[in-house]
């Protein structure tokens, strides 16, 4: 069944055209890497979907409902979990207390338990650390950890391994199977990173100038031509 | 019982002694001081929780003040004969709160205003409104009301009142003791938590389905009616109210108290505000116009050395003791 369901996104800042009729769906559970290279509309994308900013056209429906109007508190209400491209935490809350914050959210969609939840992202051993004193890793995972004790419908990671070590980013490409293979949470998650695209093994998007040129799997999408040219090429 | 408790505890206890072992006349300032601690709180909690940094918070304090005046004087029309002070106390928490609600309503909601913005607008509000109080004869202009009476127990304005210097003082510290217990509760659940996220990072509260300028509204107008509280309690104390109540001078005092005593923590401000109040009176007399040199400096060296607040600083050095703690 289908979660998302975007068309013809279109967004324009003064000059540049950030969104240029951006189509793309998500099944429920589904996980979608979105690539593409700096400025090709990714993260503005998110900010539409998670009402920061409205569209100048095209619809966005999800979970049955189209969505119009809601700002970001609305949206969150309605499941949808964005992190931000830099950690957006509260630097002088601690780790226990960013869950209690999510957990007693209006958005909150059912009980967590805040323990088991630190454990899974590595920071069960600072739950009564101020977030200001958390490395940057563990900043991400504990951001991570917060929009999941939200329970979500859809997460949007925007560079969740951005400013990882390789070790850490492997960590988060696991912990990320596992909240999708077990939890069924559907995620659409922004990466630079190509190896740890290769590493989830999961379905691709690749947007170019505010628009999305190419899905399929990442090997699929890899032997696009275009694509190769386009982006791939001059990376991989 | 952790040992910030007992710390506050102690300086709680402390101040309920204290009137014991100084003169009445000494008592009867404190007990007047204890009002500016209350105001002190209402600003921490504003300031120092919501990261609302409010130049003209007298502006609530003075609505407070002159509503217990009009009431406890008669000079509200229909209510000439019903001079009651708890008519006064509840009209001088709920105009601050009306009128915080309906800024909050034009100044967070939609694109909202931000820091700076937010606290200058408060400035021109309450010069604003000390202009207008000196125009207006209904509030006594210029020379303000005099004679407003003391707290009185009777529904009707009579029946016992609140004269003499120690049960003045004690129940000027009883209501700072309650506001502060209701306010550390109120910032220890889940409510609190949010309040404090807002001041941390507003934006991000809002993509976890919080209602921000909700948070915002409500806090703010709460801090609203403890400021007038305290303003009203003052006016019962000094008998007299005047425009000065209501405008920038006592909002750039208030916002020193609490600055200097520690704007994040509510016994600091409170502490502070007692503590620079009662220098002051001390050192005003002895330094004549230097005083407020005297507390420039002070304030300069708080900033640098103890960025939250000096007696922030020290109660945080004592709760913690000898352990290495956290905040
Ligand atoms: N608020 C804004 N005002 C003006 N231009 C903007 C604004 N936000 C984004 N843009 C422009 O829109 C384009 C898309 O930006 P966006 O941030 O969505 O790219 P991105 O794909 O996330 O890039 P990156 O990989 O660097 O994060 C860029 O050209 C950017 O300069
Ligand atoms: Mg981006």
């Amino acid at each position: 069944m289908t979660l998302l369901a975007v068309e013809g996104l279109e967004k324009r800042f003064g000059g540049v055209q950030a969104l240029a009729g951006l189509s793309l769906s998500l099944d429920e559970g589904g996980l979608l890497c979105l690539l593409g290279p700096n400025g090709c509309g990714k993260t503005t994308f998110f900010r539409v979907l998670s009402g920061e900013t409205a569209a100048d056209a095209g619809r966005i429906d999800f979970a049955d409902r189209r969505l119009e109007g809601e700002g970001p508190a609305g949206r969150a209400r309605l499941g949808i979990a964005r992190k931000l491209q830099t950690p957006g935490l509260f630097a002088a809350l601690t780790v226990a207390e960013h869950l209690a914050l999510a957990a007693a959210s209006p958005a909150a969609h059912g009980p967590v338990d805040a323990a088991a939840l630190l454990a899974r992202v590595g920071l069960g051993e600072h739950a009564e650390t101020p977030a200001g004193r958390l490395s940057h890793g563990q900043r991400q995972w504990l951001e991570i950890a917060m929009l999941l004790a939200l329970r979500p419908r859809l997460l949007l990671l925007d560079e969740p391994t951005a400013g990882m070590t390789r070790a850490e980013t492997r960590r988060t490409a696991a912990l990320l199977r596992e909240l999708n293979d077990k939890d069924g949470v559907a995620a659409i998650v922004i990466e630079h990173d190509m190896a740890f695209v290769r590493e989830l093994d999961v379905a691709v998007a690749v947007m170019l100038q505010g628009r999305v040129v190419a899905t399929g799997s990442y090997a699929e999408v890899g032997r696009d031509p275009l694509v190769r040219e386009l982006y791939l090429g001059k990376r991989a | 019982m952790s040992r910030k408790r007992l710390v506050q505890g102690l300086v709680w206890l402390g101040l309920t002694l204290l009137p014991l072992f100084i003169g009445e006349w000494q008592t009867l300032q404190l007990a007047q001081f204890l009002t500016y601690g209350l105001f002190a709180m209402s600003l921490a909690l504003a300031w120092g929780r919501l990261g609302l940094l409010s130049f003209g918070h007298a502006l609530f304090f003075g609505l407070g003040a002159y509503a217990m005046a009009l009431a406890t004087m008669g000079r509200l029309p229909g209510l000439e004969a019903f001079p009651s002070s708890w008519l006064g106390l509840a009209l001088a928490c709920l105009v601050p709160w009306a009128t915080a609600q309906l800024l909050g309503f034009f100044l967070f909601h939609g694109r909202g205003l931000r820091g700076a913005y937010f606290g200058i607008t408060m400035l021109a509000l309450a010069v604003l409104a000390e202009r207008l109080t000196q125009g207006t004869a209904w509030l006594g202009g210029l020379n303000g009301l005099i004679g407003v009476p003391p707290l009185a127990l009777g529904l009707d304005g009579g029946g016992p009142a609140l004269l003499d210097p120690l049960p003045t003082y004690w129940v000027m510290l009883g209501v700072a003791f309650a506001v502060f217990l209701g306010l550390e509760m109120l910032l220890a659940s889940s409510r609190g938590l949010a309040m404090t996220a807002v001041r941390e990072n507003e934006d991000r509260l809002g993509f976890l389905g919080y209602d921000v300028a909700a948070i915002k509204r409500h806090g703010f107008a709460l801090s609203a009616a403890i400021a007038g509280l305290a303003g009203a309690l003052f006016a019962s104390q000094f008998g007299f109210v005047s425009p000065k109540l209501i405008g920038f001078g006592l909002s750039a005092e208030v916002l020193i108290w609490t600055a200097l005593g520690g704007r994040e923590m509510l016994l600091a401000a409170f502490f502070g505000a007692l503590l620079l109040s009662w220098t002051e009176t001390v050192l005003a007399g002895l330094l004549g116009a230097y005083w407020l040199l005297a507390l420039a400096a002070l304030l300069v060296l708080s900033v640098l050395f103890f960025e939250r607040g000096f007696v922030a600083g020290i109660l945080t050095l004592l709760s913690r003791g000898r352990r290495p703690g956290r905040r």
